[in-house]
C-alpha cells in the first residue's frame, strides 16, 4: 500500500516516524501547489533533503564561489553538466580538488539537517513516499540522521523561528558592533569557515547587506543565518540598522563600491576609445579629406556626370507636368512637390541630390 | 494605289503573326528592357512646343479672365445649371466667333446644359459638337492651341473631341517630319491609364494608341497598350510584342538603350554577387584572418571583444570606398580559403579588377544620349519637327564639331525640315566629303535631291544606297513615289515590296498614316522615310566614334579608388589581381588555427592543446573525467547551435550566403553558390525597381513594378520560412 496523503491529516513527524520505524528506503515528496520538496531515506535514516531551489548542490555551489572563490560561471557549468545531481557534482569538484572529502562531509551534514528540518515548516500540501532500492546515487557524503532526532530538532527550531521572526526579517540590515574584531581574512582557510560559521556570517555584517542578501550569498541556509544573527543581537555583538542608517549606508556603498572587473572594464574601454579614434580617422579620411579636399573637383564632376541623364529626364518630365498642371488648373504650379501631390509626377521623377540615386552605371 | 497598300497589309499581317511565335519570356524581357530603355531617349534642354503651349495657355487664361473665370472659379467650379447659363450669357455678350476658346466654352456650355426635354438636349449636344469642331478648326495650325484644347476636352470628358484635337496635332506633327513628342505622349499616356483605371478599356486603348504615335519607339505607351487587358487580350499582347520586337530589331537607339539598361542591371547583379560571395567568406574566415590583429590589444580584454574591434577597424576601410574595402578583405581572406573557395573568390576578384573597365562600358553606353554628343543631336534632328530652337542647337553643335560628318547631316536634316533645299544641299555635300559611302549621308543626300526635284541625282543616290546597303528599307521605299509619278508602277511596287519585307510595320504604318491624313496629297516631307542606321552598321562603324574615351569615363569614375584616375586604377586593379593569383599556390597560414571545440580563431601563441584559452580553461581540469567530455560536447554543441543560427540568419538576409559560408561538402557549396546567384538576381531586380529612372514619370510603371516587387518579396519570404523551419527543427532535435 502506497504511503501518501495530506499533511493536514497526518503530521510530518508521524510520517517520518513511520518511515524510520519501518526502515524504509526511498524518497518522500511534499507538494503544495507548485512548491515541491523531498527527503531521502536510507533504511529509515534521513540522508538528504532539499527542494528545487535549495539543496545540497546549491549549498556546495555557494560554498565554492563564496568561500573557495572559484569562478561562478565555472561552477555553474559543472552543475549544468552534472544535471544537478549532488553525487556527481560532489564527485567532480572532489576530482579536480576544489573541495576535500571532509568539506563535502561537513557540508552534507549541516545542509541535510537544515534542509530536513525546514520540511517540518510545511503544514499544508500532499505527500507521497516513493520506495527506492538504493539512494546512494542521489546523495553526497555519508551523513545520516534518525527521524526521531530530526523531529525533535525541528520542533526546537520551530519555536526558535517564531521568536527570531519577531526580531529579524529578510529586509533587516544587521551590522556587527566591532567590524575589525569579526573581520575574516580574504584567504581564510575553508576549515576555519566550516568550523566557525558564526564568524563567517558575522564577518559579512558590514552594513552593506540585508538578511535576504546574506541568504543569497552564504552557503548556510536561512535558519542558520537567522540563528547566528539572532544570537549576535542577544549578545550585543550585532545590532540592526535603523531606516536612516540603511539609507546612508546605501549611499556610502554606492560611492565606495569598486566596480567588478574594474581592470577589464578599463582595458575594454581604452581599447574601444583607441579603435573608435582609428575609425573616426578613417571616416575623416574617407568622407572629408579624399572626396571634399584632395579630390573635391573629381567628386563634383562625378556627381554631375552620374546624374546627367537623370537631370535631363527630370527637367523634361517636370516641364511637361507643369504645363499639364497649368492647363488643367489655370495657374502656375508653385512648388514641384504639388506635381507629386497631384499624381502628375513621383518623388523619384524630381531631380534633387537626394532623389538622384545611382544613375546608370 | 489602294491595291498596293492592301497587298502590303497582307504581308505585314503575316509577319506580325510570325512574331507572336516568339517565346513569352522573350516578350516579357523585351517589354521590360524596352521600358527601361526609355531612359535613354533624352532631349536637349527645352521641350518641343513648350513655347507654343505657354503662349496658348496665356491666351486662354487672358480670355477666361475677361469672362471673369479666375483660376479658383474657372470651369471646374461651374457645375450648376444656373452657372452654366450665366456663362452662356457672358459668352453671347463677348461675341468672338473666331476665338477657339469662345468656341470651346460655347461647346462646353451647350454640352453641360441639362434641359428636361430630350429633343432640346439632343439639339444642344449637336450644337456643342459644332462648336468643338469649330474650336479645333480654328486651332489646327497651332500645336499649342491644339494641345491645350486636348487637355480641356479630355478634362470635361469630351473624349471623342479630345482625340480629334490630338489627331490634328498629329497631322501637324508628321507634316513637319516629326517622330517623337514627349510633351504630347506623356499626357496621353496618363489619360489612357486613367481610363484603364475606370475600366473604360476602349478609351484607354485609343489614348494609348495616340500616345504610341507620338513616341518613335512606342515606349511605355506601347508596353501599357500591350498589357492593357493582360492576359485576357492575347491579340493586343501578340501585336504589341511584335511591335516591340520589330523596333528592337530595327533601331540601334533602342538596342543601345536596352544594352545600357541591361548593363545597369548586370552591373548591379555582379556587384551584389561579388559582395555576397566576399561577405559569405568573410563570415567564415574574417575573425580567423584578423586574429593576429587582436594581439595588439591588451590580453586582459576577452578574445571575442578584441576580434570585434579588429573587424570594426577593417570595416572602417569602407569609408574610403567599397572597392578598397573589398580588395583588403579579399587579400585578408585569400590564404584561408580552400581550393574551390579560391576559385570562386578569384572570379570575384577578377570582377573587382574589371570595375574600371565596367565604368568605361557604362560611359560608352551613355555617351550617345548626352546632349553634347553628335548622335544625340542627330537623333533630335530626326525626331523633332523644325523649330528655330532646334536649328540654333544644331548650328551651334556644327560650329564646335565642324569636322564631324554627322553634325553636318543633322544640320542638313533640319534644313530639309525647314524646306531650305539650298542649305540642306550644301550641308550634305560637306558631310559627303567628310564621310563618303555612309548610308545616312547617301540617303539624306538622296532625300534632299528628291525634295529639290533633282530626281536623277536622287535616284543615283538611292541606287548606290540599295547596292551598298540593301538592308535599309528607306532606300527602297523613298524613290517609289518618283516611279509612281513616272508611271513606272512595276518598279515602284517592287521597291515597296522590298521595303516592306525589310520593315513591314514601319512601312505599313507610314503609308496608312499618310493616306488617313492626306489622302493622295502627301506633304513633301512625308514622301520619304527619315534616314537612320541599321543596328549592325551602327555598332560596327558609327558607335566607336561617339562613345567617349577613358577621359570621359574618368569623369564617371570619380573617387571610387581613393581618388586615383580610372586608367591608373585599371592598372592597379590588374596588378592586385595578378598578385592574388600569384598567392594562389600558398597553403593555409601555418600560424592560424581554430579551436577544436568552439571554432574561435587562435594561433600558435594562444592555443593550448588545440583549444582556445577559454575552452582550455573550461575543460582542462576535467580532462580525464567523464564530466570533462560532457563539457567538451556542450561547447561543441553550442558552437553548432551558434553556427546554425548564424547560417540561417545569413540565408534569410542573403539567401545562399549561409550555405556558402558553412559549406561542408562540395555539393552544398555549389548549391549555395547557385542560390547566391539567384539572390543576386533578385536583389539586383529590387535595386532596379527602386532606382531606375524613366523618360516617362514613374506612374507609367508603378503598378507593374508593384507586382514585380510582390514576386521578389515572395522569394525572401520563402527563405525566411524555410530557414525558420530548419532552425526550429535543429533546436527540437537538440532538445
Amino acid at each position: 500500500m502506497a504511503l501518501s496523503g495530506s499533511l493536514k491529516e497526518f503530521e510530518l513527524a508521524d510520517i517520518f516516524q513511520l518511515i524510520g520505524q519501518q526502515k524504509k528506503t526511498g524518497k518522500l515528496v511534499l507538494r503544495d501547489g507548485t512548491a515541491e520538496a523531498y527527503c531521502l531515506f536510507n533504511r529509515g535514516l534521513v540522508v538528504a533533503a532539499g527542494s528545487k531551489s535549495c539543496n545540497f548542490t546549491t549549498v556546495l555551489s555557494k560554498y565554492l564561489t563564496d568561500v573557495k572563490k572559484y569562478p561562478e560561471a565555472k561552477v555553474r557549468e559543472f552543475v549544468d553538466v552534472c544535471k544537478g545531481s549532488p553525487a556527481m557534482f560532489a564527485d567532480v569538484v572532489k576530482k579536480i580538488q576544489y573541495v576535500s572529502d571532509d568539506e563535502i562531509e561537513y557540508l552534507s551534514q549541516s545542509s541535510t539537517e537544515d534542509l530536513a528540518c525546514a520540511l517540518f515548516f510545511w503544514h499544508s500540501g500532499d505527500y507521497f513516499f516513493q520506495p527506492m532500492t538504493a539512494v546512494s546515487e542521489h546523495i553526497a557524503g555519508s551523513s545520516s540522521f534518525t527521524t526521531d532526532a530530526l523531529a525533535m530538532e525541528a520542533m526546537r527550531r520551530a519555536d526558535e523561528w517564531q521568536r527570531m521572526q519577531g526580531v529579524i526579517d529578510r529586509e533587516s540590515v544587521p551590522v556587527v558592533a566591532d567590524p575589525l574584531f569579526y573581520a575574516m581574512p580574504e584567504d581564510a582557510a575553508p576549515s576555519m569557515v566550516l568550523s566557525n560559521p558564526a564568524s563567517y556570517v558575522l564577518s559579512k555584517l558590514d552594513g552593506s547587506r540585508c538578511v535576504g542578501d546574506l541568504i543569497e550569498e552564504c552557503y548556510l541556509l536561512e535558519y542558520s543565518i537567522f540563528e547566528i544573527i539572532f544570537g549576535g543581537l542577544q549578545s550585543g555583538t550585532v545590532r540592526l540598522l535603523s531606516a536612516g542608517e540603511i539609507a546612508r549606508s546605501a549611499r556610502v556603498r554606492k560611492r565606495t563600491e569598486p566596480a567588478e572587473n574594474a581592470g577589464q572594464v578599463t582595458s575594454v574601454s581604452l581599447a574601444a576609445i583607441v579603435s573608435g579614434a582609428a575609425v573616426i580617422l578613417m571616416f575623416f579620411a574617407g568622407v572629408v579629406i579624399i572626396p571634399r579636399t584632395l579630390f573635391a573637383q573629381r567628386r563634383e564632376q562625378a556627381i554631375l556626370h552620374r546624374n546627367a541623364l537623370h537631370r535631363l529626364s527630370a527637367v523634361s518630365k517636370t516641364t511637361i507636368a507643369e504645363l499639364f498642371y497649368r492647363a488643367r488648373e489655370g495657374k502656375w504650379v508653385e512648388q514641384p512637390a504639388a506635381l507629386v501631390e497631384e499624381d502628375l509626377l513621383d518623388d523619384r521623377d524630381l531631380h534633387t541630390e537626394a532623389s538622384a540615386g545611382p544613375s546608370v552605371q | 494605289m489602294g491595291h498596293f497598300f492592301s497587298l502590303l497589309n497582307k504581308i505585314s499581317a503575316a509577319r506580325a503573326l510570325q512574331k507572336t511565335m516568339l517565346p513569352f519570356f522573350a516578350v516579357l524581357f523585351v517589354c521590360f528592357s524596352a521600358a527601361a530603355a526609355e531612359y535613354s531617349q533624352m532631349r536637349s534642354p527645352g521641350l518641343l512646343w513648350e513655347d507654343e503651349i505657354s503662349v496658348a495657355l496665356s491666351h486662354r487664361d487672358a480670355y477666361f479672365s475677361r469672362l471673369g473665370l479666375s483660376p479658383e472659379n474657372r470651369l471646374h467650379g461651374i457645375v450648376s445649371r444656373d452657372q452654366w447659363e450665366q456663362l452662356g450669357a457672358q459668352l453671347l455678350r463677348s461675341k468672338e466667333p473666331n476665338n477657339p476658346w469662345y468656341a470651346l466654352l460655347s461647346g462646353l456650355v451647350l454640352a453641360g446644359s441639362s434641359s428636361d426635354n430630350q429633343n432640346n438636349r439632343t439639339d444642344a449636344h449637336r450644337y456643342a459638337d459644332t462648336y468643338f469642331a469649330r474650336a479645333i478648326e480654328l486651332s489646327r495650325t497651332s500645336p499649342g492651341l491644339l494641345w491645350v484644347l486636348f487637355v480641356e476636352l479630355a478634362h470635361f470628358d469630351q473624349h471623342q473631341w479630345a482625340q480629334k484635337a490630338i489627331r490634328e496635332l498629329d497631322r501637324l506633327f508628321i507634316t513637319g517630319g516629326g517622330q517623337s513628342a514627349q510633351v504630347v505622349a506623356q499626357p496621353l499616356l496618363r489619360q489612357g491609364l486613367l481610363a484603364a483605371e475606370q475600366k473604360d478599356y476602349a478609351s484607354a486603348a485609343e489614348y494609348l494608341e495616340w500616345a504610341i504615335s507620338f513616341d518613335r519607339f512606342g515606349g511605355w505607351p506601347l508596353i501599357r497598350r500591350t498589357l492593357l487587358r493582360f492576359p485576357l487580350d492575347t491579340e493586343a499582347l501578340a501585336r504589341g510584342t511584335g511591335r516591340i520586337l520589330n523596333n528592337f530589331r530595327n533601331y540601334w537607339l533602342m538596342q543601345l538603350s536596352v544594352f545600357r539598361t541591361g548593363h545597369y542591371w548586370l552591373s548591379a547583379f555582379l556587384a551584389i554577387l561579388v559582395i555576397g560571395c566576399i561577405a559569405a567568406f568573410a563570415f567564415k574566415y574574417l575573425t580567423r584572418a584578423l586574429h593576429g590583429a587582436s594581439h595588439y590589444y591588451p590580453k586582459s580584454i576577452p578574445l571575442r571583444i578584441r576580434t570585434a574591434y579588429s573587424v570594426l577597424l577593417l570595416l572602417s576601410v569602407g569609408f574610403l570606398g567599397i572597392l578598397p574595402l573589398l580588395w583588403v578583405t579579399v587579400f585578408l581572406l585569400w590564404r584561408f580559403l580552400s581550393i574551390r573557395e579560391k576559385v570562386t573568390m578569384g572570379i570575384a576578384a577578377m570582377l573587382l579588377a574589371l570595375a574600371p573597365v565596367n565604368t568605361r562600358v557604362a560611359d560608352m553606353l551613355r555617351q550617345p544620349s548626352l546632349p553634347g554628343n553628335t548622335l544625340s543631336v542627330y537623333q533630335e534632328s530626326l525626331e523633332s519637327i523644325y523649330t528655330p530652337r532646334l536649328q540654333k542647337r544644331v548650328r551651334q553643335h556644327l560650329r564646335s564639331h565642324s569636322e564631324d560628318y554627322l553634325a553636318h547631316v543633322s544640320a542638313a536634316v533640319v534644313a530639309l525640315k525647314k524646306a531650305d533645299g539650298v542649305a540642306a544641299t550644301e550641308l550634305i555635300r560637306r558631310a559627303e566629303a567628310l564621310q563618303p559611302g555612309d548610308p545616312v549621308v547617301l540617303l539624306t543626300a538622296a532625300n534632299i535631291a528628291h525634295f529639290s526635284n533633282q530626281f536623277e541625282t536622287a535616284n543615283k543616290y538611292y541606287r548606290d544606297c540599295i547596292s551598298m546597303f540593301p538592308e535599309l528599307e528607306a532606300s527602297f521605299f523613298n524613290p517609289c513615289l518618283y516611279y509612281f509619278g513616272e508611271m513606272k508602277f512595276i518598279e515602284g511596287i517592287t521597291l515597296i515590296d522590298s521595303a516592306s519585307r525589310l520593315n513591314p510595320y514601319t512601312i505599313t504604318s507610314f503609308i496608312q498614316k499618310n493616306d488617313d491624313y492626306f489622302s493622295g496629297d502627301w506633304p513633301r516631307l512625308r514622301y520619304f522615310l527619315q534616314p537612320d542606321y541599321k543596328s549592325d552598321y551602327f555598332f560596327a562603324h558609327v558607335f566607336s566614334g561617339y562613345n567617349g574615351d577613358w577621359r570621359t569615363a574618368d569623369a564617371l569614375w570619380g573617387n571610387r579608388l581613393l581618388g586615383i584616375p580610372i586608367l591608373p586604377s585599371a592598372v592597379i586593379s590588374g596588378i592586385l589581381f595578378i598578385l592574388l593569383v600569384a598567392m594562389g599556390h600558398r597553403a593555409k597560414p601555418s600560424g592560424a588555427y581554430a579551436c577544436k571545440l568552439c571554432g574561435v580563431p587562435t594561433c600558435r601563441v594562444c592555443r593550448k592543446n588545440d583549444l582556445c584559452p577559454e575552452c582550455f580553461e573550461r575543460s582542462n581540469e576535467l580532462r580525464d573525467h567523464p564530466m570533462g567530455q560532457k563539457i567538451r560536447s556542450k561547447i561543441a554543441q553550442n558552437r553548432r547551435l551558434v553556427s546554425e543560427t548564424v547560417k540561417s540568419s545569413l540565408d534569410v538576409i542573403f539567401p545562399g550566403s549561409g550555405m556558402v559560408a558553412g559549406n561542408r561538402t562540395a555539393a552544398e557549396f555549389y548549391r549555395g553558390l547557385a542560390i547566391l546567384g539567384i539572390t543576386a538576381l533578385v536583389y539586383s531586380l529590387y535595386y532596379f525597381v527602386f532606382t531606375a529612372q524613366f523618360q516617362y514619370p514613374y506612374w507609367a510603371a508603378a503598378d507593374i513594378f508593384g507586382r514585380i516587387l510582390f514576386l521578389l518579396m515572395a522569394y525572401n519570404v520563402f527563405f525566411l520560412l524555410n530557414r525558420a523551419f530548419r532552425t526550429v527543427k535543429f533546436f527540437l532535435r537538440r532538445t
